[in-house]
Order: structure tokens, then sequence, then C-alpha cells
């Protein structure tokens, strides 16, 4: 009786960290998203371009 | 059928950079979840001159994230695979040297489980970030990997149980470490404390005094 409580409170405290850890992989890539573009990126891809254009 | 198709289903150059750069910041985000920061913007610039090359290959209509996505993957795998097989790392190693090279700004929480992505396999890793951090579902994840959705469910489903597992092996770690340095702290003080209480009282009472000092040490409930 008592192990069986012992093992639902430590997977409902597993499933909250879990909750949590799935929240930050979200903010993580989410706050990645929102960066503004680095301007080499840009630059690139100018630079491609332009070389196909010759 | 007419085999022109194909052709005229491809975008312009033009559109289709512009299509290209709407997909940097998605790029970039699926890089950095997957990859070390000093990587990551690489990897990004890697596949979005790849995706750039390739752009023939694309055909208006079909899903552009997914196919941008599939390309930053298969690069990212050759790389990982070339990666384990010149250096196979220690896990407790790895772990380290990924934390040490993390942005020093980002706070300890988001630290802690960016470094931890890092030490899985990296089919665990990306699918976790393909679903987990990108929100894409099993079935677009499936066709990314390359694998069946199958998999794809147990990867994700390997990888956060091994993500909690490692977070919690640091979490422990960093406490013992933590009760350590406090012990000898406290240790210290009592140290000096007896020192000083040694100068002042008579010859007889330094064994007790220092004795004493230890028992506390001992029994204080940093220890």
């Amino acid at each position: 009786m008592i192990k069986s409580e012992t093992t639902t409170r430590e997977q409902r405290n597993d499933q909250r960290r879990q909750k949590l850890i799935g929240a930050r992989l979200k903010h993580l890539y989410a706050e990645v998203v929102e960066e503004a573009i680095p301007d080499e990126f840009i630059a690139l891809l100018e630079k491609a371009q332009q070389q196909r254009a010759k | 059928m007419n085999p022109a198709a194909g052709v005229v289903l491809s975008l312009g150059d033009a559109a289709f950079k512009a299509e290209l750069v709407k997909l940097i910041p998605h790029l970039r985000a699926f890089a950095f979840s997957i990859a070390r920061s000093s990587d990551a913007e690489d990897l990004a610039q890697d596949a979005m001159m790849r995706a750039w090359r390739a752009r023939a290959s694309y055909q208006t209509g079909t899903n552009f994230k997914a196919w941008i996505f599939t390309i930053l993957r298969n690069h990212h795998t050759s790389l990982a695979r070339r990666a384990w097989r010149s250096r196979p790392l220690d896990p407790e190693v790895a772990e380290n040297t990924l934390v040490a090279n993390d942005d020093p700004m980002a706070s300890e929480e988001l630290l802690d489980v960016r470094s931890a992505m890092l030490v899985l396999p990296f089919d665990q890793r990306q699918a976790l970030a393909l679903v987990g951090a990108a929100g894409l579902s099993y079935k677009e994840t499936a066709a990314i990997c390359g694998c069946a959705e199958g998999t794809v469910k147990s990867r994700v489903s390997r990888a956060r149980s091994e993500l909690l597992a490692i977070l919690e092996h640091r979490k422990h770690k960093r406490r013992a470490q933590t009760n350590v340095s406090a012990s000898r702290a406290f240790e210290t003080i009592m140290a000096e404390a007896a020192a000083m209480q040694v100068k002042d009282q008579p010859r007889r009472n330094v064994q007790a005094t220092l004795t004493l000092s230890r028992v506390r040490a001992r029994s204080s409930p940093l220890g």
C-alpha cells in the first residue's frame, strides 16, 4: 500500500518534471526563432545568387 | 504525363530565396536544439546553402519546412557520425565539456536542459528537438528522419526519460558538492574559533575545546 503510494507520487513527480523539460525545450526553440537573422546568412545567399547571375 | 511538369513546378530563384529567408529562424532554432552553440550557426548556414544548391529538386506546394529540416537533419547526422568515430567520448567527460562551452549568460536551468540534450544519442536528440521543441507531429518527424512513426515515438520517449535521468543525476551531484564545501567552511570556522580560544585559555582546556569543535563540525546539519 505504502509502496504503491510512493510509486504514484514518484510518477507524478516525473510527469511534472517532464512537463517542465518540455516547456524549456519549447522556450529555447522559440527564443532562437525570435532572434534577428545574423547578417552572415543573408550575405551568403546574396553572394550565391550573384554568382548564379554572372 | 507531361515530362516538363517537374520543371514548371520548381520555384524561380528569387521566390525560392524569399521562402528560404523566411525559414532561417527555424533552421537556426532547430540547429541550436541539437548542436552546441559553437557549432549551431555553422550547421544552420551549411543547411541553408545546401538547400539553395538543391533548389531545383524542391517542388512547389510540398512542405518546404519539412524539406529544409530534412537537409539540416541529414547534414547533422553525417557530422555526428564522423564526430562519433573520431572521438568516442566518455559521457561524463562530454557532459562537463558541453556545460563549460555553453553561453554563460543563459539561465542555469535552460543551460542545463540544452547541455543535457547534447549528451543524448544524436537520433534521439533530433527526434526530441523536432517533436518537443519545434512542435512537429510524429508523422512529419518520421518523414524528416526517414524512419517509421513508431521509431520516432520510441526515440522521443527514450530521449525524454534519459534527459530526466541526466538532469536528476546532475542535481544530486551539485547538491553533494554544495554540502561538502559547506561542511568544509564550517570546519574552518570552528578550527579558527578554537585557535583563538587557545590563546586565551589555560593550557589544560585546549584539548577539550578542540574536541568539542570537531564534534560540532561533524554533527552540523550541513555536513
